[in-house]
């Protein structure tokens, strides 16, 4: 008895010293800042329950205190009428969190107050973190806060996110309001629609009465209003739309090239190194080809997703994200998406993996899906090796010619694929495009290479591990039965090459070595070349006059457009199945491409024959 | 005189009479601060003409031509 009620009393002594606090914020307001500032690196991230929609959260200890803060998703309401929206909400409700600070972008302040009134609404004790106080100078906005804070009876702190100003002042408010029970403020009763909920158009009405004596907005976006009328300008808008795309494609692929040969020869010494131990063959075999190959094709993406996430990041915290969305949206809009599907989609043309990731940037759930979808067609860096080899040998004179319509034939593939998916899974978004264009601001190093590493790290851990097991199969595959040459076509991947060789004989490339090509084609695009190499025991140059005696060039053509379209590699696929939480989806994907490209392929050698085409 | 917000001209302001959209629609405008009685200016067109950028609540917000057709306002003389 005694030990339990020691127990039961050391429980009730630990959860007065633990705060739980929700944080919450629309888009654009330094919540991200806010949040690195308090927890330094230190957020454990996982998903909410059930949902794909990612979820972070941290300890910090203050004045004997610990903190525990959830980041909610950042939302304009907390009406429940999105994913996002409805986790805010049941977190809120459920949870029960002791505190709930919601920072604000003063510059705006009359719009975030309606997410206010929607909290208070919800009987909890809320402290409002005021953002962006310097901008609002420099810009004219005057707010009295001391007033404002009485009109609303609740606590405001003025924080600078970006700086972590006034960051101790706000969770001493918190501990404060954390011991006070909550209520209602007498005004809200009449402003409610029923019992939790805000009737907006009376809040909108409190707010412009009670609000704005004490708060003046009368700045005409001065500096943001310039920038636009270059940026959103009819003839300035496309070619620096052109430059900053190509500036961003360029920086991300070209920076990473060199990290990514640093990698690549680290892990090839690492193999030598292992090669010339004194270790029976199959460890050998395993180690080199199995666990470090793993290995190094995971940490050779690590450079591409810092460096492509340290320029999202900028393109989002400088506000010309938004911009990009504007301008594209009308031809995305056709094929039934928006705007925002544009950059995954430019990324693609370099590698799926990053531009997949790219895809959080959009927030319904239906249209990031289709956009997941479709990105695989896009042809990544990693097919033009085959491109580029095939056409040198086959059709030397109209290789640019092939190789540009292999590109343009990828993108027309992915806008019929998302056009023919929105008519059937209808995302409810796709008519409801309403957008925040942020002010420009510049972006701070520190969250721009915080959040860089923080998407790598969460790839690493989370991809990566798919990765290695995929890769480790492969191997498996390759390397059984035990005493066969690895990756030959007596290996068990072979062999299962070899059985499936025939379902591409209507497709005018039957000889079992492509089909062992395509299959290892999985573990990465490029892979396809050194595959055949080593099926014919012949250097790549070898492979020029081989060729041409197991495949025609109308086969040549199925082939190149079959590489195109069919299953996106390992790592992709790991990619797809950790963005969309669901294998049924990655298994869907996987499938259908092989469809495509199979109809695909069949039309172009069929079509090619009847037109008397070899 | 009333008409709708995919009328308006550039850089005149209006104020917002009625939001005759789907429910969802609704909500997310009012999230936005597009609310009944709340001024709204259209501030600038972009290259293709679809969406368009409207100010409300000192707030830049890019709204396709289908929902403001759905948006009645009253032109504001000034």
């Amino acid at each position: 008895m005694i030990r339990l009620n020691l127990k039961s009393l050391v429980k009730q002594e630990k959860k007065q010293n633990i705060i739980t606090v929700g944080l919450i914020g629309n888009p654009n307001t330094g919540k991200t800042s806010l949040l690195n500032s308090l927890t330094g690196l230190s957020l454990h991230v996982g998903n909410w329950p059930g949902k794909t929609v990612e979820k972070k959260e941290c300890n910090i200890n203050f004045q004997n205190k610990c903190f525990n803060i959830v980041d909610l998703p950042g939302t304009y309401s907390i009406a429940p009428y999105s994913e996002e929206e409805e986790i805010s909400r049941d977190y809120i409700i459920n949870q029960n969190p002791n505190v709930i600070i919601q920072i604000i972008d003063v510059n705006s302040l009359k719009r975030h107050l309606l997410m206010t009134l929607e909290l208070l609404a919800l009987n909890k004790n809320v402290v409002l973190a005021f953002n962006f106080n310097k901008e609002a100078q420099k810009r004219n906005i005057s707010i009295d806060i001391e007033k404002i804070k009485k009109q609303l009876q609740i606590p405001i702190v003025k924080i600078e996110a970006n700086t972590g100003k006034n960051k101790k002042k706000l969770l001493e408010q918190v501990v404060n309001s954390s011991q006070k029970i909550p209520k209602i403020p007498s005004y809200l009763k009449g402003l409610l629609k029923n019992k939790q909920e805000i009737n907006h158009h009376k809040a909108i009405n409190f707010i412009n009465k009670k609000i704005s004596p004490f708060y003046s907005d009368k700045e005409q976006n001065g500096q943001t209003n310039k920038i636009d009328s270059f940026v959103l300008n009819k003839y300035t808008a496309l070619p620096i739309f052109l430059l900053v795309m190509f500036l961003m494609f360029k920086a991300t692929f070209d920076l990473s090239a060199p990290l990514i040969n640093l990698i690549d020869n680290l892990f090839e010494s690492l193999g030598t190194i292992i090669y010339n131990l004194n270790l029976p063959e199959y460890l050998k075999s395993f180690l080199i080809e199995g666990f470090i190959g793993g290995l190094g094709s995971i940490l050779a993406f690590t450079p591409l997703i810092f460096i492509l996430f340290f320029f999202t990041a900028l393109l989002e915290d400088s506000g010309y994200l938004g911009r990009t969305v504007v301008l594209t949206d009308r031809l995305f809009h056709k094929f039934g998406l928006s705007g925002q599907v544009f950059i995954p989609m430019i990324l693609g043309f370099g590698c799926n993996v990053p531009a997949i990731m790219a895809t959080r940037t959009i927030k319904n759930k239906k249209e990031r899906h289709i956009a997941i979808f479709i990105n695989s067609f896009v042809s990544c860096g990693a097919r033009l090796p085959i491109y580029v080899l095939f056409t040198g040998i086959f059709f030397p004179n109209n290789s640019s010619l092939i190789i540009m319509s292999l590109y343009v034939f990828g993108v027309i593939i992915a806008f019929t694929v998302s056009f023919i998916l929105s008519k059937l899974i209808k995302p409810e978004e796709k008519n409801r495009l309403i957008i925040e264009l942020p002010p420009y601001r510049i972006p701070t190093f520190k969250n721009v290479h915080k959040h860089a590493w923080f998407q790598t790290s969460i790839f690493i851990k989370k991809a990566g591990t798919i990765i290695l097991a995929a890769v480790i199969i492969v191997w498996l595959l390759s390397s059984l039965p035990l005493g066969v040459e690895y990756a030959s076509e007596f290996s068990l991947l072979g062999k299962i090459g070899k059985f499936i060789s025939i379902i591409f004989i209507p497709l005018g490339f039957g000889h079992w070595t492509f089909s062992i090509a395509l299959l290892f084609g999985l573990v990465a695009k490029e892979v396809v070349v050194s595959t055949l190499g080593t099926l014919y025991g012949v250097s790549r140059e070898g492979l020029m006059t081989i060729m041409p005696n197991y495949i025609t060039p109308l086969g040549v053509l199925a082939f190149l457009f079959f590489s195109l379209l069919y299953i996106p590699c390992l790592a992709t696929i790991a990619v797809i199945k950790k963005e969309t939480g669901s294998w049924k989806f990655t298994f869907i994907q996987i499938i259908t491409t092989i469809l495509i490209a199979w109809v695909v392929s069949f039309s172009i050698y069929n079509i090619g024959l009847f037109l008397g085409f070899k | 005189m009333k008409t709708s917000l995919f009328q308006l001209t550039l850089r005149k302001k209006a104020v917002i009479k009625n939001i005759n959209t789907d429910k969802v629609t609704k909500e997310r405008l009012h999230s936005f601060g597009l609310i009944k009685g709340v001024e709204i200016a259209f501030v600038r067109n972009t290259p293709l003409g679809c969406p368009k950028i409207y100010k409300c609540f000192n707030t830049l917000i890019a709204i396709r031509d289908n929902i403001t057709k759905q948006v009645e306002v009253e032109l504001k003389n000034d």
